[in-house]
C-alpha cells in the first residue's frame, strides 16, 4: 500500500526539527549561510537541504512550512528524465539512481515544486529527499516524522491520510496535494489559503497527460508545417514559371 | 588560379580570419574548463547555453528546411544555394551540440542517453533525433556534390529524409519546454509552430549572411543571380514569417496576460526586466526595421541592406530565445519572487568559442569542398581539388 504524510500546518512551531533530523539521517553536511532578514535559513532547498522549513510573515500572522519533495502520484521528474534515473515505488516514494544521471536538469525544470537540485559541489548528481525509503522499508517512519515534536506531520496509508485530509477540510481546513499535479503523497494542511503561504499555484493534471495532450500537437504540427512548405513551394514553383513566360 | 578580388583573395587576411576563430576556440576551451569544474549553483538550471543551443539548433533546422525548398520541392530557383545550404545547417548544428553537452552536470556520462533511452523524455528522444538529422545531411549533401552521378530520385529521397528529421527536431524542440507545465511561460500547444516560425525565419537569414558575406569575402562582389534570389524569394518569405512570428508572440503572451499563472512571466517580458529586451531588440530591431527593409523596394535590392535586416533578424531571434527561456525560469516557485540572473564568464566564454567553431567549419568547407554551383568534386568522393577559398 502507498504511504502518505499528513502535513498539518497548523500545528507546526519552527523549531526545524524535521530540517535537522533530515540532514542527520542522509549524512548531508550543514550549509554555511547567513542571516538574510528572516527566520528561513537557507533561503532555498539545496541539493543538501532536501527539507526545508520556509517562514512567511502574513497579515493574519506568521506561518512555518516544512518543504520537501512531494513524491507525487505521477511525477514529472520520472517523466521527463531522459536516462530513467527516477522512478516511483509502489511505496510512494520517487527515488533516483545517481550513476545514471547525466546532470541534464531537466527534472529541476519540469518538477511544478521546484525540487530536485543539482549537488555542484560534491558528486555533481541530482539530490532530493527520498521520503527515507529506506526507514520506510524497515517499517520506520522517516526522519523529518520522527523527529517533528507537535505531530505536525503523520506517516499513514495514503487513502487513510487523503481521508483525514477530507475531513479536515470539511471543518473548514484547507488542503494542498489531493489534486495538485495530479495527487502528491504529501498532504498538506492550513488555516489560510495555500496562495497566502506563498505555495507553488499547481496545476490539477499530472505531468505526464500533459505530456501527451503536447505530443498529439507534436504531431500536428510536422503534418501541417510539412503541408505549409509544399504549398509555399507550390506558390513558388508557379511565380517561377510567370517569371519564365514573361 | 586567382581571379577573387576579394579580402580572403590574399592569404594573408584568410590566415589572419583563421588565427583569429582559433583563439576564439581557445577562450571556448578556458569557458568550458570553468563549466566544467564549475562548483557553484546557478539560480536558475538552465542557463545562457540553453537558449544559446535553441537558437543555434532553430538556426541550422531552420536552414535546412529553406534547403528543402529545392531538396524536396525541387524549385529551380533556389539551386545556387542549396550545396552551401546543406554545409551551413551541418556546422550551425555544432555549436548547439557543445553548449548542451558543456551544460550537462555529467558530460562524460551522457553515453547513458542512448543505452537507457526513455521514450517519454523529450531530451531521451532528441539525442536520437540529431544523430539522425546530422547523418540524412551529410548523405544529402554527398548527394547533391556528386550530383552528376547520382539520380534525381536519391537527391529527393535524401531531401525528404532531412525534412522529416527537420521537423521532427523541431517540434520535439518546442515539445521539450511546451510540455513542461511547471513553466507556465513555456507551456503551450503553440511552442512548436512558434519555433519552426522562428527557425526558417533565421535559417532564411542565415542562408542570406552566409552566401553574401562568402561571396564579399572571396569575389569582392554578390553575383546578381544571388541578390535576385534574395528580394524575390528570401524577402518575401521573412517579412511573412516575420509576421507569424508576431501573430504568434502576441496569441501566447496577451491570452497570459489574463490567466493568473502566466500573468507574472508575460509581464516580465512585457513590462518587466526583460521588456527592453523584448520591444527594443525583439520587436522593433528583430521585426520591424528588417520588415521595413525587406519590404521598400529602394533596399531590398541592396546587399548592405540585406546583410543589416539579417543581422537584426539574427539579434531579434536569439534574444527571444533568451527572453523566452530565461524569463520563463525567473520567477520562484515558493512566494514567487523574482530571480536575476545574469551569464557567468564561463558561460559567455564558451558562446564565444562555440560560435568560432561554427565559424571555422563554416570556412574549413569553402577551402575544401565544391561548395560553388558549378564546382565539381575531385577526389575522396566529395573533396574539391586544390584546398584554396578563392576561385
Amino acid at each position: 500500500m502507498p504511504k502518505a504524510v499528513l502535513v498539518d500546518l497548523r500545528r507546526c512551531t519552527g523549531c526545524r526539527g524535521c530540517q535537522v533530523a533530515c540532514h542527520q539521517w542522509n549524512e548531508r553536511p550543514a550549509e554555511e549561510t547567513e542571516f538574510w532578514g528572516t527566520y528561513q535559513n537557507p533561503p532555498d532547498n539545496t541539493a543538501n537541504t532536501w527539507c526545508l522549513v520556509r517562514f512567511r510573515d502574513t497579515d493574519k500572522g506568521f506561518f512555518f512550512t516544512t518543504w520537501r519533495c512531494m513524491h507525487c502520484l505521477e511525477p514529472a521528474c520520472v517523466s521527463v528524465c531522459p536516462t530513467q534515473a527516477l522512478h516511483k515505488t509502489e511505496e510512494g516514494p520517487v527515488l533516483y539512481d545517481e550513476t545514471r544521471c547525466i546532470g541534464c536538469q531537466y527534472c529541476h525544470a519540469a518538477c511544478p515544486f521546484d525540487i530536485p537540485r543539482f549537488d555542484w559541489e560534491e558528486d555533481r548528481v541530482i539530490r532530493k529527499c527520498t521520503f527515507c525509503a529506506d526507514r520506510l522499508a524497515m517499517g520506520i517512519e522517516p526522519a523529518c516524522v520522527k523527529a517533528c515534536p507537535t505531530d505536525t506531520l503523520t506517516l499513514g496509508e495514503r487513502d487513510e491520510v487523503v481521508a483525514k485530509a477530507r475531513a479536515e477540510a470539511e471543518k473548514g481546513a484547507y488542503v494542498y496535494g489531493l489534486e495538485e499535479a495530479g495527487g502528491t503523497s504529501w498532504i498538506y494542511l492550513s488555516s489560510v489559503p495555500f496562495d497566502e503561504l506563498g505555495f507553488p499555484k499547481v496545476e490539477r493534471v499530472a505531468y505526464p497527460s500533459h505530456s501527451l495532450a503536447v505530443l498529439g500537437s507534436q504531431l500536428g504540427t510536422i503534418v501541417v508545417g510539412g503541408a505549409a512548405l509544399g504549398l509555399y513551394s507550390l506558390y513558388l514553383r508557379r511565380k517561377d514559371r510567370e517569371g519564365e513566360r514573361r | 588560379m586567382r581571379t577573387s578580388k576579394g579580402l580572403f583573395g590574399g592569404e594573408f587576411y584568410l590566415l589572419l580570419w583563421i588565427v583569429g576563430l582559433l583563439g576564439g576556440i581557445l577562450l571556448g576551451v578556458i569557458g568550458a574548463f570553468m563549466l566544467l569544474t564549475r562548483e557553484e549553483t546557478a539560480p536558475i538550471p538552465w542557463g545562457l547555453l540553453v537558449p544559446s543551443y535553441v537558437f543555434f539548433a532553430l538556426a541550422a533546422t531552420g536552414s535546412s528546411l529553406v534547403n528543402s525548398i529545392f531538396s524536396v520541392f525541387r524549385i529551380e530557383s533556389f539551386r545556387p544555394i542549396i550545396k552551401r545550404g546543406i554545409w551551413l545547417s551541418l556546422v550551425l548544428i555544432v555549436p548547439a551540440w557543445i553548449f548542451i553537452i558543456i551544460d550537462l552536470g555529467r558530460p562524460f556520462s551522457m553515453y547513458n542517453l542512448y543505452l537507457l533511452f526513455h521514450p517519454t523524455s523529450r531530451l531521451g528522444w532528441m539525442g536520437w533525433l540529431y544523430m539522425a538529422f546530422a547523418l540524412y545531411l551529410v548523405m544529402e549533401l554527398v548527394v547533391v556534390i556528386r550530383e552528376e552521378r547520382m539520380t534525381e530520385r536519391a537527391g529527393i529521397v535524401t531531401g525528404v529524409l532531412v525534412l522529416i528529421a527537420t521537423l521532427a527536431v523541431h517540434t520535439n524542440l518546442g515539445a521539450l519546454f511546451g510540455a513542461i507545465n511547471a513553466k507556465p511561460l513555456w507551456s503551450s500547444h503553440f511552442l512548436a509552430s512558434h519555433f519552426i516560425v522562428s527557425a526558417m525565419m533565421v535559417g532564411a537569414v542565415f542562408h542570406i549572411l552566409a552566401m553574401i558575406v562568402t561571396n564579399l569575402l572571396k569575389r569582392g562582389s554578390v553575383p546578381g543571380e544571388l541578390t535576385q534570389l534574395f528580394s524575390k524569394y528570401y524577402a518575401p518569405m521573412v517579412i511573412g514569417l516575420i509576421i507569424l512570428n508576431w501573430i504568434l508572440v502576441a496569441g501566447e503572451y496577451i491570452p497570459a496576460l489574463f490567466n493568473p499563472e502566466e500573468a507574472p512571466y508575460a509581464k516580465l517580458l512585457l513590462a518587466g526586466p526583460y521588456s527592453v529586451s523584448f520591444w527594443l531588440i525583439e520587436i522593433v530591431a528583430g521585426g520591424i526595421i528588417p520588415l521595413v527593409i525587406l519590404f521598400s523596394r529602394t533596399t531590398k535590392n541592396k546587399v548592405p541592406w540585406l546583410l543589416t535586416a539579417s543581422i537584426l533578424v539574427v539579434l531579434g531571434v536569439y534574444f527571444s530565445k533568451y527572453d523566452l527561456l530565461i524569463g520563463g525560469q525567473s520567477i520562484q516557485s515558493f512566494a514567487g519572487g523574482f530571480i536575476s540572473y545574469f551569464p557567468g564568464g564561463g558561460e559567455i566564454l564558451l558562446l564565444i568559442g562555440a560560435t568560432a567553431v561554427c565559424l571555422l567549419l563554416y570556412t574549413l568547407g569553402e577551402l575544401l569542398l565544391p561548395l560553388e554551383p558549378e564546382e565539381k568534386p575531385a577526389w575522396f568522393v566529395f573533396v574539391k581539388r586544390g584546398a584554396s577559398i578563392s576561385n
